[in-house]
């Protein structure tokens, strides 16, 4: 366990030094500072559209963080030779690989908590009030990125960077829109689509799990069975891609 | 080479996008809609950020509103923006609101408020402000006070309603009372705006009802009032109507509304 937490704490510290993520921390920052423009044009809804803005912006720039970072997480190791003394130490690939995915996650939490206070910051400002409700949007937020940085570990196993982060970023998008999936089905008479439609619908990670911005920004009340799911669901997905991964890195071969 | 590939996937994506979604624009006015595509296809593209991309398109949807309110007056896009808006955020209550009262006064397309009011009463059962907006419309632009009574007492019975909803429900069936009722439902408006736009719809509404009784006055006594107080005297108007930061008030034989310094 030890041997998880020096990685974890050595890819964070690696991902701390990187100047992306400083310009993403900074570009964050302005951007939601920024949602004061949206006041005088919105018609009314000043309140609504700084909430949505603020909420989209930490969830975009942790998407952001996640794929750039991650994407690059194991060929920067390769490029700067690191790989070699890290395996050359008794070091199982699922311990490394898991210290990655946990120090990706443990940067993904910190820029987290910097924006979403940012964004707090900026509510109190501009709307004179905060919204204790809010939090709840960061519980599923840190679901949604544990699952999401599982992935990316996953894909940047097998793929280059550039390709791991553009199949990253089209999975988020498909990820929120697999219950069309369950709706072809209903629709679609051939058998034999009707069984892959279903197997992709099951298969591919379904981000509306998380997708609770609605029920927050106009304060429904969220079910006990919503916080479990995305507990249990984020938790069960990315233990088996973290499985998957450290099998498929164990086969990779080293230049 | 896997690189050209993928290129080449995301441009096969982009083409079947505006081959999709591009479909029902007239060609002319491509340009002005280029980002309000079909409605099923805006919600399949939003990948979670529904709620956003409805905020984006509800301010694009005030910038076309004010321009063509500078140029021709003519708003042929209107409701598509506003179903498109609700197809994203079924919850947006300004579009049913504020947003139908422009789509029946300005657009002068009442017939497809009323659909939009529907459609929001479907997806928010529990808000009394929705079939509150379908009386007003069905009073003030469709002058049909049978259908608006309908729809006040629907309101009325919602949480929250508040107690002159119910008032006007009554109001609109007895005939005496429709000068009372049309500046009592501008003054909700005038309330229920934070939008320059709506202030200044609520304050017209306000001037042209007061206007029309300062004629018929004229026409009964054959002289004109002095005065709102006049007017409210001689038992024309139920009151005078107060909004902050001015006052409503007769200037050279009009009713005008005079800002305070």
């Amino acid at each position: 366990m030890n041997k998880i937490w020096v990685i974890a704490e050595n890819t964070f510290k690696e991902a701390v030094r990187d100047k992306i993520l400083l310009s993403i921390a900074v570009i964050g920052f302005l951007l939601i500072a920024s949602s004061k423009i949206f006041i005088p044009i919105s018609i009314g809804e000043e309140p609504k559209i700084i909430k949505d803005f603020g909420i989209s912006l930490v969830e975009i720039f942790g998407v952001i963080v996640v794929i750039f970072v991650g994407s690059r997480i194991f060929h920067q190791e390769i490029e700067r030779k690191t790989i070699y003394s890290i395996m050359s130490k008794p070091v199982s690939t699922l311990e490394f690989v898991t210290g990655k995915f946990l120090g990706l996650y443990y940067l993904i939490a910190v820029v987290q908590f910097l924006l979403f206070t940012i964004f707090i910051i900026f509510c109190k400002l501009y709307l004179r009030t905060v919204d204790i409700y809010l939090l709840n949007i960061l519980y599923f937020l840190l679901f949604e990125f544990l699952l999401l940085d599982a992935l990316v570990i996953f894909l940047s196993c097998f793929t280059s960077p550039l390709t791991s982060g553009i199949i990253a970023l089209l999975l988020f998008f498909i990820a929120h829109l697999t219950f069309y999936l369950k709706g072809l089905t209903q629709i679609i008479k051939v058998p034999i689509l009707v069984v892959i439609l279903n197997s992709l619908y099951y298969v591919l990670p379904n981000f509306s799990v998380f997708n609770i911005k609605a029920t927050v920004v106009y304060n429904f009340p969220i079910t006990i069975n919503s916080y479990l799911l995305a507990f249990s669901y984020s938790i069960l997905y990315s233990l088996i891609l973290i499985i998957f991964s450290s099998f498929l890195y164990s086969r990779k071969e080293f230049p | 080479m896997k690189r050209l590939l993928l290129a080449l996937v995301l441009i096969i994506l982009l083409a079947l996008t505006e081959k999709e979604g591009f479909k029902w624009l007239p060609k002319q006015k491509r340009d002005e809609l280029l980002y309000f595509p079909s409605n099923k296809f805006v919600k399949a593209t939003t990948g979670g950020f529904d709620l956003l991309l409805a905020d984006f398109l509800w301010i694009e949807t005030g910038a076309y509103f004010g321009k063509h309110r500078q140029s021709d007056k003519r708003y042929p896009y209107l409701y598509h923006m506003f179903d498109i808006i609700t197809d994203l955020d079924p919850k947006f209550v300004s579009v049913y609101t504020l947003g139908t009262i422009l789509l029946a006064t300005d657009a002068n397309e009442s017939e497809l408020a009323i659909k939009l009011l529907d459609k929001g009463m479907t997806d928010n059962p529990e808000l009394w402000q929705i079939p509150f907006t379908k009386g007003f419309i069905y009073y003030i632009h469709n002058k049909n006070p049978k259908e608006a009574s309908k729809w006040f007492l629907l309101a009325s019975y919602k949480e929250d309603a508040p107690e002159m909803v119910q008032k006007f429900a009554t109001w609109t069936l007895y005939r005496g009372k429709g000068v009372e009722l049309a500046l009592r439902l501008y003054l909700r408006l005038y309330e229920i705006s934070s939008s320059e736009i709506f202030i200044e719809k609520s304050i017209k509404g306000i001037t042209k009802v007061l206007s029309d009784q300062y004629k018929l006055f004229h026409k009964d006594k054959g002289y004109f009032a002095q005065s709102l107080v006049d007017l409210y005297k001689a038992g024309y108007l139920p009151f005078i109507p107060q909004i902050p930061g001015g006052k409503f008030t007769i200037k050279n034989d009009k009713v005008i509304f005079q800002q305070l310094q």
